[in-house]
């Protein structure tokens, strides 16, 4: 590989970004490699998922211990929420869903 | 600029584009929508069966076993398989030229002009994430794109790097090279309800001038039997056939079939005063009565070792 000086803008993928005091997975990075995490999972129906991102936070117990992790649709991986006591709070990127997105999705349809 | 009919606009290519009234006619109709199911993310047969729950039928387009037509769908970018980056939108023509290329995995290969990355990133699905792509683009806007579409797509083997391209320095060499060059787009045209064409900006000297330019320099990166494909998406003999006659004038590059197996032209023997090398034939013109997407030219080229 003759590359090493080649002057980069960027390279691979985003794996983690620097919070206050965490490291938060990427939504790209959970994208790719969440189907072979086996644990910090919660997995919401398609109503749950669109009150996640429409209000940004759902209440409830997730059965997973305080901190960031994976939200799959049913068995699709969206992205990263942070997980605490009684609470989700989404952080998924705004560009992930439009209002669009539910016209297409079983869950969108009525509302 | 005035409007013209395809008739009026393409009529100089009248003799060279054959039944050229089936041509003009065809491009009455709208550029059908093609995606490709991105396999670095999603499975084809998952992709397919839970969008035809929802009404959403992809029509296969053989022979390629990730890219579909869609059909009554009008904005692939809404859909939630979009934003996960398990499909891309892109035209069939694009999607040839990198399956021209034949990247495999573990190559080392530059994508010379990449932004917006749509075949930056089926190169990488191509290479299954391995090796690596240098996904170079020189226009600082078009980076913003070319990073997001990579990210949402799930490739991770690329360097993104900003140089003129035909400057691009020769210390570094390749495996293969795509050389998608900007052009006049005259393939990207279809008339529209009004059933004329608002035409593009002719190709002048400096969009020519360019265009040798990074093919020479395309060459120059490529390791001794490396490959590359030159590509537009124009009808212009002189940014296409051209291009390549100016190649092999000024290096000793060898043309070879594109062995894919879709309805094509071969390249010209000759335009107007000038007549082209014999194996310029091999490349292949697209146009869109005969594969229904972008028209598109694609040249293959090795650099013998």
């Amino acid at each position: 590989m003759n590359l090493a000086s080649l002057p980069v803008k960027s390279v691979g993928l985003p794996l983690l970004r620097q919070k206050k005091t965490q490291l938060k997975p990427t939504t790209a990075a959970l994208q790719l490699f969440g189907p072979h995490a086996n644990k910090n999972i919660v997995s919401l129906a398609l109503e749950q998922l669109r009150e996640l991102v429409e209000k940004k936070e759902i209440k409830g117990e997730f059965g997973t211990s305080p901190g960031y992790v994976i939200v799959a649709a049913e068995t699709t991986i969206i992205g990263c929420a942070l997980s605490l006591p009684g609470r989700l709070i989404s952080q998924f990127p705004r560009h992930l869903f439009t209002e669009q997105t539910w016209e297409y999705l079983p869950a969108g349809k009525g509302g | 600029m005035i409007n013209l009919t395809p008739e009026d606009y393409f009529s100089s290519y009248s003799a060279m584009i054959p039944d050229f009234a089936a041509f003009c006619g065809k491009l009455a109709d709208p550029l059908p929508l093609h995606l490709r199911i991105n396999t670095l993310k999603a499975s084809v047969t998952e992709t397919r069966v839970r969008l035809e729950h929802r009404g959403i039928f992809l029509v296969q387009e053989k022979p390629l076993p990730m890219v579909f037509r869609a059909q009554n769908l009008s904005q692939p970018g809404h859909l939630l398989e979009f934003s996960l980056g398990h499909l891309h939108s892109q035209a069939l023509s694009s999607v040839l030229a990198a399956l021209a290329l034949g990247p495999q995995p573990g190559d080392v290969v530059l994508d010379m002009c990449a932004a917006p990355g749509s075949k930056t990133s089926l190169l990488a699905q191509l290479m299954e994430n391995t090796g690596t792509i240098v996904a170079n683009d020189n226009r600082p806007n078009r980076l913003i794109p070319l990073r997001a579409n990579l990210k949402r797509l799930g490739v991770t083997n690329t360097i993104l790097v900003r140089y003129p391209g035909q400057h691009l320095p020769k210390r570094f060499t390749f495996d293969r090279i795509l050389v998608d060059v900007p052009c006049s787009a005259e393939g990207t045209l279809r008339a529209g309800a009004q059933g004329t064409i608002r035409p593009p900006l002719p190709a002048g000297e400096k969009l020519l001038r360019l265009q040798r330019d990074l093919i020479l320099r395309a060459f120059d990166l490529l390791n001794p039997g490396g490959t590359l494909v030159y590509s537009t998406c124009t009808y212009n003999p002189e940014e296409n056939e051209s291009v390549v006659q100016f190649l092999l004038e000024n290096r000793e590059a060898i043309i070879q079939p594109v062995a894919l197996d879709l309805p094509h032209n071969p390249g010209l023997n000759r335009w107007k005063e000038k007549a082209y090398e014999p194996s310029i034939k091999q490349c292949w013109r697209i146009y869109p009565h005969q594969l229904d997407t972008v028209g598109f030219f694609l040249a293959r080229v090795v650099r013998g070792s």
